[in-house]
């Protein structure tokens, strides 16, 4: 098997893996290279971080400098700025602000000026306040600045960058869609030698996934024989369906939500629009019913450690 | 390829940086519009006395922005009346940092120190950029910003020395007394300062649901905008018109006595699209030598200009949506826009 089951390395070992997504590339590279800022949108696993890393070698192919920044390690907004301006090239100017003299968010982005605009590929930016602090507090002092920018991001932490002013920052927003049936064909071959296509494609449903969600699932089917569903969501949630309609919208919330969440976490119970006992009631059942495993909670809360719950992979299930 | 050249060099795209805005701006006079908001500022900041206090409201993208960047790249280009410093407040600070008047004060003195010790920020590009159409009818026009004036220099320098020495705005206690003493310094030089809060979602917090965070609207007018209107500066206030549904915007506006400028909307009903003006303007500016008929048909103008009253005013989602459809009807191999173009573009976004 060669596919990773991580973002790719396009100049490097795992160009033959990837899989061209032209429009997607397109959309992204021309906005950029007309000094253009995109907002990218995809759910986990969906190849964000791949698609910009393609747009970065295409823009550098073009001659158009491109750096690649990860969002995630920001605390704070002029965090995130100071990040963005180690990854730039070194500044040339003299008298460009110095990072001691300021803490202040203008400072911070007037010392990403550089004499010719940089393509900023920005990835795993999770928190939205940084977000909107950077792209709505500072958008015009960023748009003076000419770099272009591509922001990628979950589209539930994307409401923050589209709220005014930021949502004014983006020239267009690009949405991944799951791939279709000829792509993940293109990818399963990409990934896999001819036993191990054979293996995966018998009797297997596969449409509207991600990449990630394909690849793990190839990966099962490869390590038990053909028993191995490509959408093991839609069993876990046809299972669920059968315990009741509130069990399936648990299942298919926890399956988008993509991590594992306790009957507390309150992006969980909006998007279900439960009380929290009534969530704890039918995770527990979904839990009962060997649908989702548990574990316990870590971090500083005082007390009894709650439980996080997960869909059950498929093996533990068997 | 004269389309190609259009999308290329964005000739249609809106714009994003100062000396672009203000290069393809077109006075309210030459849209033929009623409204002529761009007089009005500039006559209340020349003809009245210091200081003045007014708000510039009009929806996002509808081109507050550029309004005010026009009329103070002008005030400080040329000689009407006194001589202008103009400081425009643009990069939001975060409303919990502004919950007290003295928050707000330091930070305007730290945007004055930001802007190397001047009480302006207004760039030698832009006012360039504005010199492009007064060649020919200008009162008296001022060529002052290639290098700073004798007065600028002194009261900046002043100025950078009472930061230095004084360490400006670092004490609570004594942060109005420094934002007065910069005052009266740049009023000593003999200019008149003016100072502006533009766009003031960027000093709110972001709603849940797109709505408007009331608490942190208050909070911006009763410690921001009604303490900075008591200082001798000239005040303008540039804000969506959703805040005036805020009681407290309202109080602070009638207690200050605010006259409200509304940025002009385009005409609906006139023989010529008001957006022909717009769109024949940065031909001109970008040096495309093309007219404006062979890259976009009338019946395209039209489109735009009803989905820009769709779109509540906002010039600068209807400008995108020219650029997208100029690269659509590249694609499709013609050489002019036409209303498919801006209806499959506008159909793609939605």
């Amino acid at each position: 098997m060669r596919f990773r089951d991580r973002p790719l390395l396009l100049d490097g070992i795992d160009a033959a893996l990837y899989l061209d997504r032209p429009e997607l590339e397109s959309k992204l590279v021309e906005t950029l290279w007309s000094e253009r800022n995109v907002l990218l949108l995809g759910e986990p696993g969906s190849g964000k971080s791949t698609l910009l890393r393609k747009a970065a070698s295409l823009l550098e192919s073009r001659g158009r400098a491109a750096v690649l920044v990860n969002g995630a390690l920001a605390q704070e907004a002029t965090g995130l700025l100071e990040l963005v301006d180690d990854a730039l090239p070194p500044s040339e100017a003299r008298g460009a602000p110095q990072r001691a003299a300021s803490s202040g968010l203008l400072n911070a982005a007037r010392r990403l000026r550089r004499a010719s605009p940089v393509a900023i590929l920005l990835d795993n930016l999770v928190d939205g306040e940084i977000g909107y602090d950077v792209f709505g507090r500072l958008r015009d002092e960023l748009w003076e600045l000419r770099h272009p920018w591509a922001v990628a991001v979950r589209p539930r932490d994307s409401g923050a960058l589209r709220t005014p002013p930021a949502n004014a920052f983006w020239s267009s927003v690009v949405e991944i869609p799951p791939l279709g049936y000829d792509q993940i064909e293109r990818l399963l071959a990409l990934g896999l030698n001819d036993a191990e296509y054979e293996t995966v494609h018998r009797d297997c449903v596969i449409s509207g996934a991600h990449p990630r969600q394909i690849i793990r699932a190839a990966q099962q089917a490869v390590a038990q024989g053909s028993t191995v569903s490509l959408a093991p969501g839609q069993e876990l949630i046809d299972r669920a369906t059968e315990l009741g309609r509130s069990e399936a919208m648990a299942m298919a919330e926890l399956q988008a939500l993509g991590r594992p969440v306790s009957a507390h976490d309150p992006e969980l119970l909006a998007r279900l629009g439960w009380s929290r006992s009534y969530a704890q009631r039918i995770l527990a059942h979904l839990e009962a019913n060997k649908l989702l495993r548990t574990m316990p909670e870590r971090g500083d809360r005082v007390g009894r450690p709650r439980k996080l719950y997960e869909p059950q992979p498929s093996t533990e299930r068997m | 390829m004269s389309l190609q050249r259009i999308h290329e060099r964005g000739v249609f795209d809106d714009a994003t940086t100062d000396e672009r805005r203000t290069r393809v701006y077109v006075r309210s006079g030459e849209l033929g519009l009623v409204s002529r908001a761009d007089l009005e500022l500039m006559d209340a900041l020349t003809t009245r006395p210091l200081p003045q206090r007014l708000h510039i409201v009009g929806p996002s993208g509808a081109g507050k922005t550029s309004l005010i960047l026009r009329v103070a790249a002008d005030l400080m280009r040329l000689e009407l009346g006194r001589r202008h410093e103009i400081l425009i407040l643009r990069v939001g600070d975060r409303p919990e940092r502004l919950a007290s008047p003295e928050e707000v004060m330091k930070m305007v003195l730290e945007a004055i120190a930001v802007e190397g010790h001047r009480f302006s920020n207004i760039s030698p590009d832009v006012l360039r950029a504005a010199a492009a159409d007064e060649r020919t009818h200008t009162p008296k026009q001022v060529e002052h910003r290639g290098g700073l004036r004798a007065p600028v220099v002194s009261y900046s320098a002043n100025l950078k020395q009472a930061y230095d020495t004084i360490a400006f705005g670092q004490n609570a206690a004594r942060v109005r007394h420094d934002l007065e003493d910069v005052l009266a310094q740049v009023d000593r030089a003999g200019y008149r300062p003016v100072l502006v809060l533009d766009d003031t979602e960027k000093f709110v917090s972001p709603g849940a649901d797109g709505k408007l965070d009331e608490s942190s609207v208050e909070n911006l007018y009763h410690h921001g905008v009604r303490i900075l209107g008591e200082l001798p500066v000239d005040l303008v206030v540039a804000m969506h018109p959703r805040f005036e549904a805020v009681d407290r915007v309202r109080d602070v506006i009638e207690r200050l006595g605010m006259p409200r400028i509304d940025v002009p909307e385009l005409p609906a009903d006139s023989d010529e699209p008001a957006l022909a003006a717009i769109f024949e303007r940065r031909i001109q500016r970008d040096d495309v030598e093309v007219a404006l008929e062979t890259v976009i048909e009338r019946a395209a103008i039209e489109e735009l200009q009803v989905l820009y009253h769709d779109r509540d005013s906002d010039l600068r989602s209807v400008l995108r949506v020219a650029h997208t459809a100029a690269g659509h009807a590249l694609d499709r191999g013609a050489g002019r826009i036409q209303p498919r173009d801006i209806r499959a573009v506008v159909a793609t976004a939605t």
